[in-house]
């Protein structure tokens, strides 16, 4: 039990004194997992709306597909990712394989299921009464568009958030096509794995910690904007 | 009187089904329209129709003389206010709500909020301006949505069933509201009701919804059975119709068709029926009464005359009508 109170106290002191070193990686992971969400979220949710206004033919197939994605394993994406952007892999003259921009795009394959599949859900959430209070109040389609928008716009956000909180927790597939560069592509989660393995504990917890605070903050979020949805 | 619509030969459906079927309709230019029914029958269709939210499947359709048409049926729609059921609030502000009107239809910003200012005074809703719409009551709701579709002053105000659900106070006040904007800025009211005293007493004309068929009267005394000869046989009356008709299952009489009187009249009327006051309410100062004579009769008169018949409920009374004031369809 010392061991560990130990350990802790040691990493709350490298938090404290603002540990260059932490926070580099700390800021590594944020931009990565926000540009992933930024790209995910503007392709989402705009497919959200349209499947959820749209009747087409496989609509129940794609919604029990996107179902089923939300659950995707983040090695799975990381492996079929790593075929494409191997060396001899179809993508592989693009250098992309251990760069951010290859957990970017791992990331947001990994989230573009979930932001689309909330985006599909919040749309359908919207009071029926709506559509009508829109055309009543003489609204031109464009018009009823954005009132509709910022109708669910809540709703959308929540969407939004809990793909970050998925992409910012995420070990797969940073690890296997970021590499876990240091200084380049190093995410809190790669360096707790790795730093727990060379027995740099202290480190850890101190990231383990911080990746904690964040999710706390971005559950808050969460559950702020799903309130407010209600 | 000029006509704020006129229809004719207006069908809808959904889908295959049938829901609104009307040869001629004429609702008067500033006046109080109300349009009676039970649920079903057509109402709310009716008032999508009239607020230009849906067009109709066949026949034509006249907006203050003007021919209406699939290319300008958004520009038809921005010249009426629509007040639903139960009235969706955006989630802003009350102000907000009620500015999102005025927007719409690209106001200024400056004049925008001195008319929402003005129009916050006008409704009382000064105090509640900055609330956020989601945690109104109903009976505020309900003002906030008409003050959301009056704001832009337009030329027809519909209302889906706006007496529902709300207290007697509100209800005066917005009846208050109604007569004022209908004599003071010459807005044609339209509105939906179950209630056929209320729509009498209220409205300049009323119209019943049944199945989807108009008729030019209210539906108080509607009766269904069969024609045979001159007369209309329900199960438990036979009332005397003008000769000619021959089909129809559905009879109706308006309610001020009717006379009571103490004893069986000698007069010109064809029909008359001894019954009973099972009833007696009063509505904007007038009178329901309602007498079982075999079917149930409701007859509106003034409290001048109900004195002056000196009956109650409970008292033995004769209702007395023309055959020619009953309408058979």
């Amino acid at each position: 039990m010392d061991y560990f109170i130990q350990a802790l106290s040691s990493a709350l002191v490298l938090i404290a004194n603002f540990d260059k070193e932490i926070y580099s990686i700390v800021w590594t992971s944020i931009w990565i997992s926000l540009v992933a969400v930024t790209v995910a979220s503007l392709l989402g949710v705009p497919l959200g709306l349209a499947v959820a206004f749209k009747d087409f033919f496989g609509k129940k197939f794609l919604l029990q597909g996107l179902n089923t994605l939300m659950a995707l394993p983040t090695v799975v994406v990381g492996l079929l990712l790593y075929g494409f952007f191997t060396r001899h892999g179809p993508l592989g003259e693009w250098g992309l394989l251990y760069t951010p921009m290859a957990i970017i795009i791992g990331e947001c394959v990994l989230i573009l299921p979930i932001i689309w599949n909330l985006s599909i859900t919040a749309a359908n959430s919207a009071d029926p009464r709506l559509s009508l209070t829109c055309q009543a109040m003489g609204a031109t389609a464009w018009q009823q568009g954005i009132i509709f928008l910022s109708e669910v716009r809540y709703a959308l956000l929540a969407a939004v958030v809990a793909g970050f909180g998925r992409a910012i927790g995420e070990v797969g597939i940073a690890m296997m096509l970021g590499g876990n560069i240091h200084g380049f592509t190093r995410t809190m989660t790669t360096a707790i794995a790795l730093e727990t393995s060379k027995g740099e504990f202290e480190f850890a917890l101190a990231l383990g910690l911080l990746l904690l605070l964040v999710a706390f903050i971005v559950n808050g979020f969460l559950q702020y904007f799903q309130r407010l949805a209600r | 009187m000029n006509c704020a619509y006129e229809l004719s030969g207006t069908r809808f459906a959904y889908g295959a089904e049938p829901v609104l079927d009307i040869d001629k309709l004429k609702i008067n230019h500033s006046g109080i329209t109300a349009l009676v029914g039970p649920n079903g029958a057509g109402k709310s269709t009716l008032l999508n129709l009239l607020a230009f939210i849906n067009p109709p499947a066949a026949g034509t359709m006249r907006f203050h003389e003007q021919e209406v048409s699939a290319t300008n049926y958004q520009l038809f729609r921005r010249r009426v206010g629509y007040v639903q059921q139960k009235p969706y609030l955006f989630h802003a502000s009350v102000s907000d709500n009620i500015e999102l009107a005025l927007k719409i239809r690209r106001v200024p910003k400056s004049e925008r909020r001195e008319q929402v200012r003005n129009t916050l005074c006008k409704f009382g809703l000064e105090k509640m301006a900055g609330r956020y719409a989601q945690g109104l009551s109903g009976g505020e709701a309900q003002k906030v949505a008409l003050a959301r579709a009056l704001i832009h002053g337009p030329e027809v105000l519909i209302m889906d069933e706006p007496f529902n659900h709300l207290d007697r106070a509100f209800r005066e006040l917005l009846q208050d509201l109604i007569r004022d904007i209908v004599e003071r800025d010459k807005v044609t009211v339209i509105f939906t009701t179950h209630d056929q005293l209320h729509a009498r007493t209220l409205a300049d004309q009323v119209f019943s919804l049944i199945d989807g068929h108009l008729i030019p009267l209210s539906a108080m005394n509607l009766f269904t059975g069969t024609i045979t000869g001159d007369r209309f046989n329900t199960d438990k009356l036979s009332m005397i119709i003008p000769p000619g008709i021959q089909t129809g299952t559905r009879l109706a009489i308006e309610a001020n068709q009717l006379v009571l009187s103490r004893q069986e009249l000698e007069s010109s009327m064809r029909n008359h029926f001894p019954g009973r006051i099972s009833k007696l309410a009063t509505e904007n100062l007038q009178i329901l009464v309602t007498v079982e004579a075999g079917e149930v009769f409701h007859a509106v008169i003034t409290p001048a005359a109900l004195q002056e018949l000196g009956v109650s409920i409970g008292d033995t009374i004769w209702v007395s009508f023309k055959s020619t004031s009953v309408h058979v369809f």
